[in-house]
């Protein structure tokens, strides 16, 4: 491993400074649990990494608004402080309820929500989750921020929307009364493998009527992705094994699944079939 | 025969704690990557990144001539050279580097130092290496393909060797049966995976003039031999160390190109050298297992009995014959147990060892059984299911029967003592199969089936001359020796060449000399795997530690045990006949006693309190070998029953029961965490652990994302019967263990999935049993058919 340097700015301003969109030997590093990995595969080699660990501000803590509509969480907020937040698992149950089976402790100490953003690995647990909860990214850099939705910043494996300068600053999650989320992580081998897809659902359920809801689909694809089509099978129906069947066919059509070592292209797209049915059906036992 | 388990006995039979643990659990000892030199050199190798390639130009970076060696700048070496006796054997020279030629992804082109691990790797990379690529050969079914290119110089096809078996009378066999099948299996290529890595530390001793080796290895002096022939050097010139070792299951127990490379560079270079494996390295270069491919074809009577057995065994070897086991051993192994504990007398089979551009195939736990095991005990399943009958009926109606051993079995073994239908009828009785209907009724229209699974596996242990020389290996593994000392103040120290990495052996060896000499196992120490420390031996391996080193122990403590006698008779002044030793004390009959530590003060510093007859000193060699030397055979059955998700094809344990026979045991908590240990390998292999290449030779696994090893929530607590007959033919009775709990779960996991697959019409016969596998199993056609 060849030397790099890491830098520690206080200030956003600081930051930007020692950033350099141009220079791809130069990143910002969050919790560093993605790049360390990388690095000592030799995949990336750095130079300046910039951590934004002593930026404080709107880059940490977790704020619950005053009339509980929804949360603002800095996006260097570890895995465990949502984990452990009461606030968090008392109105967005699905984030404690996911981090059971994502990854170790060791690694939720330190990974960050806004490093597991940027990274853009398909493969992660969360980035599904936002999705179907509805959340916005705030993104800042030199020239001012924006604010989309998370999807928005996904383009393909490993690659994002955000300029080389840009920096995923917090999340914006609805709290939405009536709503109940899930997360599937299918695991095709062991329990510690990682996932051959991942299946973010939310949904507002009237007895067994589905009045509205979002799905998304992760690990199997190249990015997390909402499945429309089979949404609008779901959106108004009755939860019965026909409309279930339909969305199963549906979210297999609109998707491109490939094969890897985790199951061939053929068996994720049976998983999603049978996980997306038993998902539906979870959700609408919970609410009984 | 009911095993003396009282807490408090310390000798052989107690479950008395692991003496070896407190330093293993406060994590105070010492493994590879913690010993050091000063001025030690860091070694990263550069590894081919491609499957099979003339090497055209080799380059140094510039600047770095002097830390980037290439086999032409090791100085004398030979290759690693291990001919199988066979006839027709093809031979393969592995060189400590590439010599020209790389034959595997992950092969040693050159030996790279830095100060730290990393400058070293980065040097790696910044060597330069033309390639010219040879096609790849990948798989089984290409090593006969005449358009690719020979691996070896001289070789008309890609074959190490093809033997055969051809006893009793087949045909006529074939003509009696009621029921013929035909069935094949598949047990897919597998990384050995130990905790620690392999690792090697050499420097030059200067005082003693000795080329020191640290290896992470199962057989320090073995090695030493090796070394020595392969760098043209006395045995005396250097010392082979295995220091503490962290799990090995066979991965340790080949002389590797990594030990003999980083030797011939610290002779030629005087320079002390470290390198210590990395998971990448450990997972594609490190030798591989299993991958062997079945046809079986089984001739039986109405009731289930088999009258002959045909089979053809291809097992894919990759690139080179490993040290010393050779390529062949596996094939060997498997077309030598197929039988296994049935009485069975016709038998044909063809054996095909293959070479291919992967990384050489070497002993992993159950070397060769599992396969075979995996074989038989689904071809078992399969009779059953064919007949209509019970599978633990039509085992009991096949076994070799108590009043017939000795048995020669029809692949030339000789089986020494065991009631297998005692094992079978003990899993049966511990899973009880007749709950599975109540389970069934009570998944009934869900997606989950209910299987039920048993598999019977033999364990030839402690096999000595007879057998290894009928394997036709370089090395004969006949004996095992210990050198015992007593100290000046009583504690026993006992050297012995065996190796102790995880099996709790410096326990029970203690166990073995409270036997004989009445000393507290807590005063006993037990030192291995140092050439420097014990006598020749051979070490750790094909569970022969127990009865091998255990039996040298035994002999070597008994002669001590006389002298001791001797010494403390003439002490107590009574006769040699009227004392005994207990609780490290010489016990007159009358109750007059002397303790251990006076007696040894006599023999060292007062030899003048000693009688004439006897001379100073209280150290002993000895050497041990079975009474008969084709092994002791432990077996066991496995019993599980599982649920399979048909929606997902995910497979759960739900209870899982061992009935096993080692003969005596010496310490039942061990024994139970060897069954635990060998169960979750074989878990490993049932359900998790691949490792695949691409068409190209590429391995697909190369780290652990990618190769699954089983984990806590995987491997269910199983529930162990000991049924323990002893051995006749070992010191104290008896057999080793250490390999069982790995050979038969693939074998009991399949038939139980089968067994719930079948009402499907599905069938799976290839490990691991990943839920892509089933789930494509359950949607083959004739599976639709039947289920519809």
């Amino acid at each position: 491993m060849t030397g790099f340097e890491i830098v520690e700015p206080e200030s956003l301003e600081e930051a930007f400074r020692l950033l350099d969109p141009e220079d791809p030997a130069v990143r910002p590093i969050g919790g560093g649990t993605a790049l360390m990995l990388m690095m000592k595969a030799q995949i990336y080699k750095p130079e300046r990494l910039v951590s934004l660990r002593r930026l404080d501000g709107r880059f940490s803590g977790i704020d619950i608004a005053a009339d509980g509509s929804g949360f603002r969480i800095g996006a260097m907020t570890t895995f465990s402080m949502l984990e452990h937040s009461p606030a968090i698992r008392r109105h967005l149950p699905v984030i404690a309820q996911t981090m059971k089976t994502l990854a170790n402790v060791r690694v939720r100490n330190v990974a960050s929500v806004g490093g597991n953003l940027a990274h853009a690995d398909p493969h992660l647990d969360l980035p599904p989750v936002w999705v179907a909860l509805g959340a916005r990214a705030v993104v800042v850099g030199p020239r001012g921020e924006r604010t989309i939705p998370v999807e928005a910043i996904f383009e393909g494996y490993y690659e994002t929307s955000l300029a080389n300068d840009e920096l995923i600053a917090e999340l914006e999650v609805p709290v939405r009364a009536g709503w109940d989320a899930l997360y599937v992580k299918v695991t095709t081998r062991a329990a510690h493998d990682w996932p051959a897809l991942g299946l973010a659902v939310s949904a507002e359920l009237e007895g067994r009527r589905i009045r509205d809801l979002r799905l998304v689909l992760s690990a199997a694809v190249d990015k997390p992705t909402r499945l429309a089509a089979a949404e609008a099978v779901l959106r108004g129906a009755e939860i019965g094994p026909a409309t279930l069947r339909a969305a199963g066919e549906a979210a297999v059509a609109e998707t491109e699944i490939e094969s890897d070592s985790r199951g061939s292209a053929a068996y994720k797209q049976h998983l999603l079939r049978v996980h997306l049915g038993r998902a539906i059906e979870a959700l609408a036992a919970k609410r009984v | 025969m009911a095993v003396a388990t009282a807490p408090d006995r310390k000798g052989i039979g107690g479950s008395i704690r692991r003496i070896e643990d407190a330093r293993l659990l406060s994590g105070r000892s010492t493994f590879i990557a913690d010993i050091g030199r000063p001025g030690i050199w860091e070694v990263a190798f550069l590894r081919s990144p491609v499957a099979h390639a003339n090497l055209v130009h080799l380059e140094k970076p510039a600047g770095a001539e002097d830390r980037v060696f290439f086999l032409a700048d090791l100085g004398a070496i030979l290759p690693i050279r291990a001919d199988s006796q066979a006839p027709g054997f093809r031979r393969s020279d592995y060189p400590a580097i590439a010599d020209g030629k790389v034959r595997f992804v992950g092969e040693p082109i050159a030996i790279c130092l830095g100060r730290t691990r990393g400058e070293a790797e980065d040097l790696a990379q910044a060597v330069l290496v033309d390639y010219d690529e040879l096609p790849a050969v990948a798989d089984i079914a290409q090593s006969r393909n005449p358009d690719l290119p020979p691996i070896h110089p001289g070789w008309s096809e890609n074959v190490f060797l093809e033997s055969r078996v051809d006893v009793g009378d087949v045909d006529a066999a074939r003509a009696a049966a009621a029921l013929s099948l035909t069935r094949r299996y598949r047990m897919n290529r597998q990384a050995i995976v130990s905790l620690e890595g392999r690792g090697v530390v050499t420097y030059r001793d200067e005082r003693t003039g000795e080329l020191v080796v640290y290896s992470s290895t199962q057989f320090p002096h073995v090695i030493r031999t090796a070394l020595a022939e392969c760098l043209g050097m006395k045995e005396r010139e250097l010392r082979v160390v295995a220091p503490e070792v962290g799990g090995s299951f066979g991965v340790k127990n080949n002389l590797n190109p990594e030990e003999l490379a980083l030797a011939a560079l610290t002779r030629r270079t005087g320079k002390a050298l470290r390198w210590v494996e990395d998971r990448r390295e450990h997972l594609i270069a490190s030798a591989h297992a299993r991958e062997h491919r079945y046809e079986v074809t089984v001739h039986a009577d109405g009731e289930g009995r088999v009258l002959g057995l045909e089979a053809t065994i291809e097992v894919d070897a990759g690139a080179y014959s490993v040290w010393p086991w050779t390529a062949p051993m596996e094939a060997g192994m498997a077309i030598g147990f197929l039988p296994g504990p049935y009485a069975i007398t016709s038998y044909r089979a063809t054996a095909l060892t293959c070479a291919s551009n992967k990384s050489p195939l070497g002993p992993y736990r159950g070397v060769g059984r599992p396969g075979a095991c995996f074989a038989i005990e689904r071809t078992m399943d399969e009779i059953a299911a064919a007949l209509g009958l019970d599978p633990v009926e039509v085992r009991l109606r096949n076994y070799v029967r108590p009043d017939q051993f000795p048995w020669k079995s029809a692949g030339g073994k000789t089986y020494d003592i065991g009631d297998y239908g005692a094992s079978a009828r003990a899993a049966r009785d511990m899973i009880r199969p007749e709950r599975v209907a109540a389970l069934r009724q009570e998944h009934a229209g869900s997606d989950w089936r209910i299987g039920i699974g048993y598999a019977t596996y033999l364990e030839q242990t402690a096999h000595g001359t007879a057998e290894w020389v009928q394997r036709g290996l370089p090395v004969v593994f006949g004996y095992e020796q210990a050198e015992i000392h007593m100290t000046a103040d009583g504690m026993l120290v006992m050297d012995v060449p065996i190796q102790n990495h995880g099996q709790g052996l410096e326990t029970t060896l203690a166990q073995v000399a409270h036997d004989e000499l009445g000393i507290d196992p807590a005063q006993v120490v037990v030192r291995h795997g140092d050439t420097s420390l014990a006598p020749y031996g051979m070490g750790t391996f094909a569970s022969r530690s127990m009865v091998m080193s255990g039996g040298a122990v035994g002999r070597a403590c008994e002669a001590l045990a006389a002298k001791i006698r001797k010494i403390g008779a003439h002490l107590l002044q009574v006769t040699e006949e009227n004392v005994r030793l207990k609780d490290g004390e010489v016990v007159a009959a009358g109750g007059a006693s002397v303790p251990l530590a006076e007696i040894a003060m006599a023999a060292y510093l007062h030899p003048e309190r000693l009688p004439d007859t006897v001379e100073p000193g209280l150290s002993v060699i000895a050497s041990y070998r079975t009474a008969r030397d084709t092994g002791a055979w432990s077996y066991g059955t496995h019993a599980v029953l599982v649920a399979v998700d048909t929606g997902t094809g995910l497979v759960e344990i739900l209870d899982y029961a061992i009935a096993h026979d080692c003969g005596t045991i010496v310490n039942p908590m061990i024994v139970d965490g060897q069954m635990m240990g060998g169960l979750a390998q074989g878990i490993g292999t049932a359900l998790y652990e691949e490792m695949p290449y691409s068409e190209d030779g590429q391995p697909l696994a190369s780290t652990f994302m990618d190769y699954l090893v089983p984990g806590a929530p995987e491997v269910p607590r199983a529930r162990i019967e000991h049924l323990s007959i002893p051995s006749p033919i070992t010191r104290y009775g008896i057999k080793g263990m250490g390999e069982g709990g790995a050979i038969p779960p693939p074998a009991a996991i399949c038939n139980a999935v089968n067994d719930a697959l079948r009402p499907l019409g599905a069938a799976i016969d290839e490990t691991p049993l990943t839920p892509d596998r089933i789930i494509r199993a359950l949607m083959a056609p004739q599976a639709g058919e039947a289920g519809a």
